[in-house]
């Protein structure tokens, strides 16, 4: 029965070690998918490579489809498996801002990361960047955890939120992600970098 | 060129499909999920760093403070004996390996060509405090919320992610000079 | 590696997935929420009272700082932020099924004198396939009662007079006053005992002093 960690099958010690190597391998996709290059990450803003959402995506419904059936075989307890609980309002504006900084930095913490690791000079002062924006969000937190904490919902899923069966919202996920691939082949050709463009 | 294919063995493979390389990347998260009972993330252990190096510098700034201690537990751990740090450890070894293999390892900047190193530099930073500022609010960043929490159906994830491309997406055309 | 990879792959994927989503439409809930309860091995644990904790215990291993176990008040949010025991984390009753407590560690439910409620929630999570759950004997009220507000009887004997000393100790490292010899004898009660407030450093937050951040 997984996941196994919250079965006691092993240790915290042995789960850093897991730690590291599953970080190796989300680092090594991440790179292997282009997310190292802020060019090709950004351009998914200017309809130009729209890779950052074909691999989110295909990240997204793997493992969503993945859980779903350890789930209904019962291998897994979903239940088990951690999540943050929702805070409607704060995470909208955190959304938003995440956007912004995504746009103007060029990365988000995890691909600047990867970017610093092929040598690329701009994300380690991004980096720098995400230390000194927690810092701040650190030191005015005592001024802002109303609204940070403001609108709890708890634990709540999309299919417990609408009250529809998970395995409906499964299908209609998949659906959309497929339909959004067909679209960004579409979008990619017609507004996309054309070849010996350079990119 | 990055994506162009040389008979150079030293210039850089082209990228994979991009299907496959969200394939491998869903396998990971699932992994995870099956092996630790959680998914990924990245901003986490960079808040474990930033609380850790408060503490270090004003132990009692740190510890009255909420946020802080939320990554500093009661002060007998150490922060950064943390399963997201050894986990953001491994995706800059993961990220140089796929780098090398691929020949892609050169110190550059990502940048437009009309942009000089400087203002991008300064871009950088000021997207990166944005970012730390908002995945704080939004209570993680895009591999924790938008990545785990979206192949979780969480609630939250998914209202973040949309607002994630939507913020982006709105903001696009005024930075634009530093891409295209 | 997957250069130039025909189309024909990121179709047949595409195939693969719709074919799943359908199954999965379907299956509809992968949640198996009804859990199956061994009723003699539930029977065997009460019988060896392996279920419950006492306060001078439980205050030994909080002071000891050991990391092995979870704390749960079940009591209202109100009355939680009135006090609650260090490291303790509020989940009501009703929240405690879909609530995210790890499996790995001991789990010690209390409320406040009502042992009703806890043993509530102790069967509800025995029923989930916890297995180290534990009851505050007596609850919150035996825990001021022995912990933070420890009396001596006057006819108490040596042994008695070297435990209070003991928790002559502990009760200050909780916030709590030895109350000194008790002449009537009948041992302090709760309504007599000095206001209690929410102990230092837990304040306002909802959460246990370990970390909890699990996501990014």
């Amino acid at each position: 029965m997984s996941p196994f960690y919250k079965f006691g099958y092993f240790g915290d010690e042995a789960s850093f070690i897991i730690a590291f190597i599953t970080g190796i391998g989300f680092g090594f996709f991440l790179e292997k998918g282009g997310f190292g290059s802020g060019n090709k990450l950004a351009a998914q803003f200017y309809f130009k490579d729209l890779t950052v959402f074909k691999v989110m995506f295909t990240a997204i419904i793997t493992a969503m489809l993945g859980i779903f059936f350890l789930g209904a075989f019962g291998l897994m307890d979903i239940s088990m498996v951690y999540t943050t609980d929702t805070f409607m309002i704060p995470q909208i504006v955190g959304g938003l801002l995440l956007g912004l900084g995504f746009v103007v930095g060029g990365y988000c913490p995890g691909t600047s990361i990867v970017s610093c690791s092929i040598g690329r000079i701009d994300p380690i002062f991004y980096v720098i960047g995400i230390f000194v924006g927690i810092f701040i969000y650190g030191e005015v937190y005592p001024f802002i955890s109303g609204f940070a904490n403001s609108t709890p919902m708890g634990r709540i899923t999309i299919p417990e939120y609408f009250n529809i069966s998970y395995g409906i919202i499964v299908f209609l996920v998949v659906l959309m992600a497929i339909g959004g691939f067909i679209g960004s082949e579409w979008v990619e050709k017609k507004y996309g970098y054309k070849k010996g463009d350079g990119k | 060129m990055e994506n162009e294919i040389k008979k150079d063995s030293k210039s850089p493979k082209p990228y994979w499909n991009p299907y496959l390389a969200g394939l491998g990347l869903g396998l990971v998260l699932l992994a995870s999920f099956v092996i630790m009972g959680r998914g990924l993330g990245a901003s986490g252990a960079m808040s474990s760093a930033v609380a850790a190096g408060v503490s270090v510098v004003a132990p009692g700034h740190a510890m009255s403070n909420e946020f802080y201690k939320e990554y500093l537990g009661d002060g007998t751990k150490n922060p950064l004996k943390d399963w997201l740090v050894f986990e953001v450890i491994g995706v800059f070894v993961g990220g140089f390996l796929s780098g090398t293999f691929s020949h892609r390892i050169k110190r550059s900047v990502e940048k437009g060509p009309q942009y000089t190193d400087k203002k991008r530099f300064v871009f950088a930073f000021v997207g990166g405090i944005l970012m730390g500022f908002g995945a704080k609010l939004g209570r993680g960043c895009t591999s924790g919320q938008a990545l785990t929490g979206g192949s979780m159906l969480n609630l939250g994830s998914w209202a973040f992610m949309l607002c994630v491309f939507a913020g982006a997406y709105a903001f696009a055309y005024f930075v634009r000079r530093q891409w295209l | 590696m997957a250069i130039n990879l025909p189309k024909t792959i990121n179709s047949k994927l595409a195939a693969l997935a719709v074919v799943l989503g359908v199954i999965a439409l379907f299956v509809g809930n992968p949640m198996k929420n009804n859990a199956k309860v061994n009723l003699y091995e539930i029977s065997q644990k009460i019988e060896e009272s392996k279920s419950k904790v006492s306060p001078e215990t439980l205050a030994e291993w909080i002071i000891a700082q050991k990391a092995d176990f979870a704390l749960v008040d079940l009591r209202d949010e109100k009355q939680f932020n009135e006090y609650h025991i260090t490291q303790a984390e509020n989940i009501q009753l009703q929240k405690l099924i879909k609530s995210n407590l790890p499996k790995t560690q001991k789990i010690i439910l209390y409320s406040d004198n009502d042992g009703f409620v806890s043993a509530q929630a102790w069967f509800l999570l025995i029923s989930k396939n916890y297995n180290n759950v534990y009851v505050l004997d007596g609850g919150l009220d035996k825990w001021k009662k022995n912990v933070l507000f420890p009396s001596l009887s006057a006819t108490a004997n040596s042994e008695e007079k070297a435990k209070f000393e003991k928790m002559k100790e502990v009760c200050k490292f909780f916030g709590g006053m030895a109350l000194g010899v008790d002449s009537t004898n009948s041992g302090a009660s709760v309504a007599g005992m000095p206001k209690l407030t929410a102990p230092a450093g837990g304040g306002a937050a909802p959460k246990s002093g370990k970390p909890k951040k699990e996501g990014c």
